[in-house]
């Protein structure tokens, strides 16, 4: 067997192995790589500076832990920068496990700005039914959600005093790892009531909203852990994604010398092959 | 015949009717009635968990019966975490209750990322076997991968721009990696993204209406 061949039949384990260690020590050695904002980003960020003081965004968790490397720095960062501009959030979710992943960042962000449950902030909770939740929010926030995630009265919290629709909040930034998710919110909040969305999605699903954003339907878009990196870097907040974009550049890189060697060995397998039927 | 069939045709149909019309006409008939749907909607999903967990007890109930050795382990596993997971939830605090909270963060959350964490393993192999450019297709679809790849990581960036110096030139700018990556975005993958979008949206209209008219019936568990 030739070196070609040995390499084409290389041992999974051992690529596996390679990736493993080429993502682990950039992490071990904290190695951070700044990510160049992109206009789609920047508009959520100027959106949100735009924002004045005592005005509510909804902030819906839609995703699970599977995507939780993706989009938590996101949410991270997003209510980072909601709660440092003094801006009240009223999260919630459309997938069950988003209501403790929000809860963990909202709480961990709270702590930091001492920002107060029910007056700054609030976590309706998760609600099935997806699409037409938003639409029945559109009709009333809390006849949709009548109490919080621990079961108080939404008419009882100060931070939804003025909150009765959709379009009382003045942004709603979805974090979505598939449906329901942004393409719903796009379609019922931003396109029926009107309401400014923006969104954060996983790297693979960013094509599909790329048009959503093009058309206007969607405020700004943040695309996998680039997006949050970009997003943390505005904020100046280096958190996770910061850091995880140099295990992901290595990562690419390598799947990329791994997609050039297999053309390599392919190509040079298939003349050795057709040099021996000639003989 | 008429329970199966005519009287399952004709809630569709007028349910349906009033959802459309109610969607472009606020009239303050129609408005509490779409409202009084939506709330039917959301609580019959919430139903369908129940037929979720119902259906998972039944299969792994199922396969302990059925398997031998270690593999029983699997479906006995799944069983003790649901019970275990939905005690600690109707505890009082309920989310918020602490062994919950714990299982949560430490077990469940971990668990799922790394089970999607796994994907990078499987795709770096798969792409070094079959990620071969056989073909001019093919080829195209390598370069682009590599172009788009390299766009979206900071590295993209240094090679055209700090590297190439090729953001100092108007010219050149637009073969700087990640401008090249925005343009195929922009550009060739809005264009495919469009079509598959008012594709499947038309797809959708199409099937809505033969529902909504009787003529598709593989929902009422007929032809």
């Amino acid at each position: 067997m030739s070196f070609w061949e040995k390499v084409n039949d290389l041992d999974r384990r051992i690529i596996y192995l390679i990736i493993g260690l080429t993502v682990f020590i950039p992490l071990l050695f904290n190695v951070t790589m700044e990510s160049k904002p992109t206009q789609p980003v920047e508009n959520i960020y100027d959106k949100i500076n735009s924002l004045e003081e005592d005005d509510v965004v909804l902030v819906s968790f839609d995703y699970a832990a599977s995507s939780l490397p993706e989009l938590q720095p996101m949410a991270n960062a997003v209510i980072d920068h909601l709660f440092r501009n003094d801006i009240k959030v009223v999260g919630m979710a459309l997938w069950p496990v988003g209501v403790g992943l929000g809860t963990l960042v909202m709480e961990k962000k709270a702590a930091k700005y001492d920002k107060e449950y029910g007056k700054d902030y609030v976590n309706l909770g998760y609600k099935s039914g997806g699409l037409v939740v938003i639409d029945s929010m559109g009709g009333s926030v809390k006849k949709t959600f009548p109490t919080d995630k621990d079961g108080v009265a939404l008419k009882d919290l100060p931070i939804m005093k003025h909150v009765n629709k959709l379009d009382d909040f003045s942004l709603a930034v979805t974090l979505s790892a598939g449906d329901p998710g942004l393409r719903h919110w796009v379609m019922v909040a931003s396109d029926k009531f009107g309401l400014p969305v923006a969104g954060g999605c996983t790297a693979v699903s960013a094509p599909q909203f790329f048009a959503y954003y093009n058309s206007g339907q969607l405020l700004g878009l943040m695309g996998g852990l680039r997006g949050a990196a970009e997003y943390e870097n505005l904020i100046d907040v280096p958190g996770t994604a910061s850091a995880g974009m140099s295990a992901q550049t290595v990562a690419h890189l390598m799947i990329i010398i791994f997609i050039i060697i297999g053309n390599i060995s392919m190509f040079i397998i298939k003349r050795k092959k057709e040099k021996e039927k000639r003989k | 015949m008429f329970l199966k069939r005519q009287l399952p045709f004709v809630i569709t149909l007028i349910t349906s009717l009033i959802l459309i019309i109610s969607y472009f006409s606020p009239h303050p008939t129609i408005s509490p009635l779409r409202s009084i749907f939506q709330d039917w909607y959301m609580i019959i999903v919430a139903f369908t968990m129940f037929v979720g967990i119902l259906s998972l007890v039944k299969v792994s109930i199922k396969k302990i019966k059925r398997e031998k050795g270690i593999e029983v382990l699997y479906p006995v596993i799944t069983l003790v975490s649901l019970i275990v997971m939905a005690f600690f939830g109707f505890l009082k605090g309920g989310l918020d209750n602490p062994g919950f909270d714990f299982m949560f963060e430490y077990i469940m959350v971990p668990l799922q990322a790394t089970m999607f964490s796994l994907l990078a393993f499987y795709i770096a192999s798969a792409s070094f076997r079959a990620f071969r450019a056989k073909s001019t297709m093919a080829t195209i679809l390598l370069i682009t991968a590599f172009i788009v790849m390299l766009g979206r990581v900071p590295i993209g960036e240094w090679i055209t721009g700090d590297l190439l110096h090729f953001t100092e030139s108007s010219f050149l700018s637009r073969f700087h990696i990640p401008n090249v990556t925005e343009w195929i975005m922009n550009v060739i993958n809005m264009a495919g993204q469009r079509a598959i979008l008012i594709g499947a949206a038309l797809g959708v209209m199409g099937t809505s209406i033969k529902i909504m008219l009787g003529i598709e019936r593989s929902h009422l568990g007929g032809e």
